[in-house]
C-alpha cells in the first residue's frame, strides 16, 4: 500500500490516502522506444530481459500514452519517459488527472515532460506514479507536480518535509516560485530572519 | 570575487541539513546504498578505492585567503593532511570519513564553500579561465556570467537526473584558456558593435572515450538569454540524450546523432517560448554580480624604482638577470601578463618532481593563503592546470615574493614546460583507473626534468583511464592507461591542444608498459629537438610535420603498430 500526496492550491503538501486505483483491465506490454521520430531515434531501447516486463500501469490506475492515443481511453493517460507531452495537446482540457511514470527514480525526463504538460496549460492534476521516494519530492513539485504516488516503503509523515527543504530558490520553474534573484531585497530580509532563528535554536 | 549574501547562505546551509539527513538515514539503514549514491554523488561524496572521496565545489577556480585556510584546516582534521587540486578547478579530499563528511560540508558553509553537483549526472561546476578580469587578450570578464550560471544551475529541479555529467565553460578572451572546446556546453563572451556583450553557444565537446570538439549552434546571443537559451539546451539533452548506455550519455553524442543543425533547431524551437520570460538576466542582476568582480585596488603608477622592481619588469636587460638565474627562470615560466603592465599573474606550482600533480599539503595551502594576503589581494586561482595562480601581484613585489613562494617549496619554475604534467588521481585512489598516474608523471619528470628549459612549452597530460580525467585528448603528448589481461599498458599520443585551436591528439600506436613510456616521450621529444625550427614550439613542429613521424621517432620505423 502507497500513500497519495497533494498539493493545495497555495502548495501546501498533505497525505491525502492511498494511491492504489483500480486495476484497468488491459494485456500488459513493452513498450517501444519510439521510432520514426529523429529524436527519439537516439534513444535507443534495450530489449528487456527474458521474462522482464515493463511495470504495468494500468496497475496504477492509468493508460501508457501510446495506448491511449490509440484509442484505449478507459481511464487517463500515463506518459512513459520517452512520451512527447505535445501528442496531448489537443487533449489537455479533457483530464482531472494525468500521471507521469518514474520507472527509475533517476530517470529526469518526466521532470521535462512535467513542466511541458504545464506549459501546453494542463492545470489539473499532475501526479508522479513510480519510484517516488522522499528525496525527488522537492524538484517534482517544483516541476509541476502536484501530486505523488509514494513507493511503499516511503514513510508518508517524512516525505512531507521535503516540500520544505530549501526556503528560496535560485532559478525560475514551472511552480512559478520567483527566483532569489528577482525579489532579491525581500529574499534577503527572508533568509536573515532564518539565519537569525537558526541562531537562537 | 562573489561574496554570499543571507539568500546563499541559507540554500548552502539548508544543502548541508538536508545531506545530514540523507546520510543518516543511510547510516541507519533506511535508505539503500543505490538510492544513496545518487544523492551522495550529487554533493560531490564518491566511495574510492580505499575510502570515501569528498569533491568540493571551487567555482570557477576561484578562492579566498580564507578558503584556502579552511581548504587546509579541514586537511588535517577530517583527512592526511593535504588536498587535490583537479582539472575542473576544484579541491578533493581523499580520506574523510563518511560519516563525517556531514560536518566537513558544516565547517566549508562557514566560508561560502559547498559540494554542491560536483559529482552525479547534473550541472557540474561551473569552469572559465584562471586569468579571468586579468589577462591582457580578455574581451569580457566572464566571472558574472559564470557567478549567474552557477547559481541558476544550483538545484535545478528539471535538470537534477540527466542521462549523465553536464560540464559548462566560459571563454572572454582571444587566447581560450578555458578548454571551452572540450565542453558540453560552452560560451564564448564577445561585444557586438554597439558594446552588448554577445554569447556564441557551443555544445556537444568532450573527452572520454569518445572525444568531440564542440559545435557552434547560435551566434550573437545577447546576454540576457544566457539562462533561457540554456535551458532549452538542457531541455532537449535531458529529453532526447541517450540513457540506454553509460558511454553514449553525453550531449555529445546527442549532438552527434541528430547533427548540429537539427539539434540547435531543437533548441530554437524550445527557446521561443522562453525568451524573455522569467528566466532572463536583468540588468540589475547582472549589476549585483558584476560588483563582486571590480579590480581590486591596484597602486598604479608608483613607478618608485628599485633594483626588485627592475629586475621583475619586463625590461630587465640581461646583466640584471643573469646573477640570479633561478628567479630568472621563474620569471619567465611562472609570470604571466597583466591588463596592467605593473602588475603581473604568477603561478604557484603544485608540479613538484615527488608529490602527485595538484597535490598540495596543508603547510603548503596556509603558505599559499598567506602569499595570496600578502601580494594579491587575498585571492587565489586554481588552474585547470592543477596549479594555484596569483593574479594581482605587483611587479615590484615579484623578488620579494618568489623568496617567500621559493621557501615554501612552491616556486618550482616549471609552468608550461615537460614537468608541469596533468594527471588524474590513477589507479592509487581511482576505483575507475586501469593505470596507476601518478607514479608515471612522476618517471616522466625525472626523465625530462633536466632538459625541460630547453624544450620549451609541452604539455603533458595522463589519463588512467578512458574517462580523460587528466585531458589525455589535448596533450601536447597525451598518455592513457589502458588494461591488457589485468596489467597496465598505457597508449601515447601526440598533437592535442585545449586552446583557441583546440585540437585532439592522435594515438600513435600501439600501447606500452609503464616503463617504456618515459623513453618513448623522450624519443618523441628528440624527434622535435631535431626537427624544430628557431622558437618553434613543440606543437608547431607537430603541426607543421604531422603525427607520422613522432610515430616512426616513438616506436623506432620496424616497430609502428599497424
Amino acid at each position: 500500500m502507497s500513500a497519495l500526496i497533494k498539493l493545495d492550491s497555495d502548495g501546501r503538501a498533505s497525505v491525502v490516502g492511498a494511491a492504489e486505483a483500480t486495476r484497468v483491465e488491459a494485456t500488459p506490454r513493452v513498450i517501444e522506444g519510439g521510432r520514426g521520430d529523429a529524436r527519439l531515434a537516439t534513444y535507443v531501447k534495450k530489449p528487456p530481459p527474458a521474462g522482464a516486463r515493463e511495470r504495468d500501469w494500468r496497475e496504477d490506475g492509468f493508460i501508457p500514452l501510446t495506448d491511449w492515443l490509440a484509442g484505449d481511453r478507459a481511464a487517463p493517460p500515463i506518459l512513459l519517459p520517452a512520451d512527447d507531452p505535445a501528442a496531448l495537446a489537443d487533449h489537455i482540457a479533457d483530464f482531472d488527472v494525468i500521471a507521469v511514470a518514474f520507472p527509475k527514480f533517476n530517470d529526469g525526463r518526466g521532470l521535462s515532460s512535467a513542466a511541458l504538460l504545464r506549459r501546453l496549460g494542463y492545470a489539473g492534476e499532475l501526479r508522479a506514479v513510480g519510484d517516488i521516494a522522499r528525496d525527488q519530492l522537492f524538484f517534482m513539485a517544483r516541476c509541476g507536480f502536484n501530486a505523488f504516488a509514494l513507493r511503499a516503503d516511503q514513510d508518508p509523515a517524512d516525505a512531507l518535509k521535503a516540500f520544505d527543504d530549501f526556503g528560496d530558490v535560485y532559478q525560475h520553474s514551472t511552480d512559478g516560485r520567483t527566483p532569489a534573484f528577482a525579489r532579491r531585497a525581500e529574499a534577503v530580509r527572508d533568509a536573515e530572519a532564518w539565519l537569525a532563528r537558526r541562531d537562537g535554536s | 570575487m562573489y561574496r554570499y549574501d543571507a539568500v546563499d547562505q541559507r540554500i548552502v546551509e539548508e544543502r548541508v541539513a538536508q545531506f545530514r539527513d540523507q546520510t543518516a538515514r543511510f547510516l541507519a539503514g533506511r535508505l539503500s546504498e543505490d538510492e544513496y549514491r545518487p544523492l551522495r554523488l550529487q554533493n560531490g561524496l564518491y566511495i574510492q578505492r580505499h575510502a570515501p572521496m569528498l569533491r568540493v565545489a571551487i567555482p570557477y577556480g576561484l578562492l579566498s585567503s580564507r578558503q584556502l585556510r579552511m581548504i587546509a584546516d579541514i586537511s588535517r582534521r577530517y583527512d592526511r593532511s593535504y588536498a587535490h587540486f583537479t582539472t575542473r578547478q576544484n579541491v578533493q579530499f581523499n580520506w574523510p570519513a563518511l560519516e563525517r563528511v556531514p560536518d566537513i560540508l558544516a565547517d566549508l558553509a562557514t566560508v561560502e564553500m559547498h559540494a554542491i553537483q560536483t559529482s552525479g549526472n547534473c550541472i557540474r561546476n561551473i569552469t572559465t579561465d584562471h586569468l579571468a578580469g586579468v589577462a591582457p587578450d580578455e574581451i569580457v570578464d566572464p566571472r558574472p556570467y559564470a557567478e549567474i550560471m552557477r547559481q541558476w544551475s544550483t538545484l535545478h529541479p528539471e535538470f537534477a537526473a540527466l542521462p549523465r555529467k553536464f560540464k559548462v565553460a566560459f571563454n572572454g578572451a582571444v587566447d581560450d584558456r578555458a578548454a571551452s572546446g572540450v565542453h558540453d556546453l560552452a560560451f564564448d563572451l564577445y561585444r557586438g558593435a554597439d558594446g552588448e556583450v554577445l554569447l556564441r553557444v557551443k555544445v556537444g565537446g568532450g573527452q572520454g572515450r569518445t572525444p568531440r570538439i564542440a559545435v557552434t549552434i547560435r551566434e550573437d546571443l545577447p546576454w540576457r538569454h544566457l539562462l533561457s537559451y540554456s535551458e532549452a539546451v538542457l531541455r532537449a539533452y535531458n529529453r532526447w540524450g541517450r540513457r540506454d548506455n553509460l558511454y553514449k550519455a553525453r550531449i555529445k553524442i546527442l549532438v552527434e546523432a541528430l547533427g548540429a543543425a537539427k539539434f540547435a533547431e531543437e533548441v530554437e524551437a524550445d527557446f521561443v517560448h522562453l525568451i524573455d520570460g522569467p528566466q532572463t538576466v536583468t540588468e540589475e542582476e547582472r549589476t549585483r554580480v558584476a560588483t563582486c568582480f571590480i579590480d581590486p585596488p591596484y597602486h598604479l603608477g608608483a613607478r618608485t624604482p628599485s633594483s626588485a622592481y627592475d629586475l621583475a619588469s619586463q625590461n630587465a636587460d640581461e646583466g640584471v638577470r643573469a646573477p640570479n638565474r633561478r628567479f630568472d627562470a621563474w620569471l619567465r615560466r611562472n609570470v604571466a601578463a597583466h591588463k596592467h603592465p605593473e602588475y603581473a599573474a604568477v603561478t604557484l606550482s603544485l608540479k613538484r618532481t615527488g608529490p602527485a600533480p595538484g597535490d598540495a599539503t596543508d603547510v603548503e595551502m596556509d603558505a599559499a593563503a598567506d602569499l595570496a594576503d600578502k601580494y594579491s589581494f587575498g585571492e587565489i586561482r586554481v588552474s585547470h592546470h592543477q596549479n594555484l595562480v596569483l593574479a594581482d601581484v605587483a611587479r615590484r613585489d615579484l623578488f620579494q615574493l618568489w623568496r617567500d613562494a621559493d621557501a615554501a617549496g612552491l616556486a618550482q619554475p616549471n609552468i608550461g614546460l615537460a614537468t608541469d604534467i596533468i594527471a588524474c588521481p590513477g589507479g592509487d585512489f581511482c576505483s575507475l583507473a586501469n593505470a596507476r598516474s601518478i607514479p608515471l608523471s612522476l618517471a616522466i619528470q625525472r626523465k625530462l626534468e633536466a632538459v625541460q628549459e630547453d624544450i620549451g612549452e609541452l604539455a603533458i597530460k595522463i589519463s588512467g583511464c578512458i574517462n580523460a580525467c587528466g585531458h589525455h585528448h589535448v596533450g601536447h603528448i597525451g598518455v592513457l592507461g589502458v588494461d591488457k589481461h589485468g596489467e597496465e599498458w598505457f597508449q601515447v599520443l601526440v598533437g592535442g591542444r585545449s586552446d583557441a585551436q583546440v585540437h585532439l591528439a592522435e594515438i600513435l600506436g600501439k600501447a606500452v608498459r609503464a616503463e617504456e613510456v618515459p623513453d618513448m616521450i623522450a624519443r618523441i621529444v628528440d624527434l622535435y629537438l631535431a626537427e624544430r625550427t628557431a622558437d618553434e614550439r613543440f606543437i608547431d613542429t607537430v603541426s607543421r610535420l604531422g603525427v607520422e613521424p613522432f610515430k616512426q621517432a616513438a616506436y623506432g620505423s620496424e616497430k609502428v603498430a599497424a
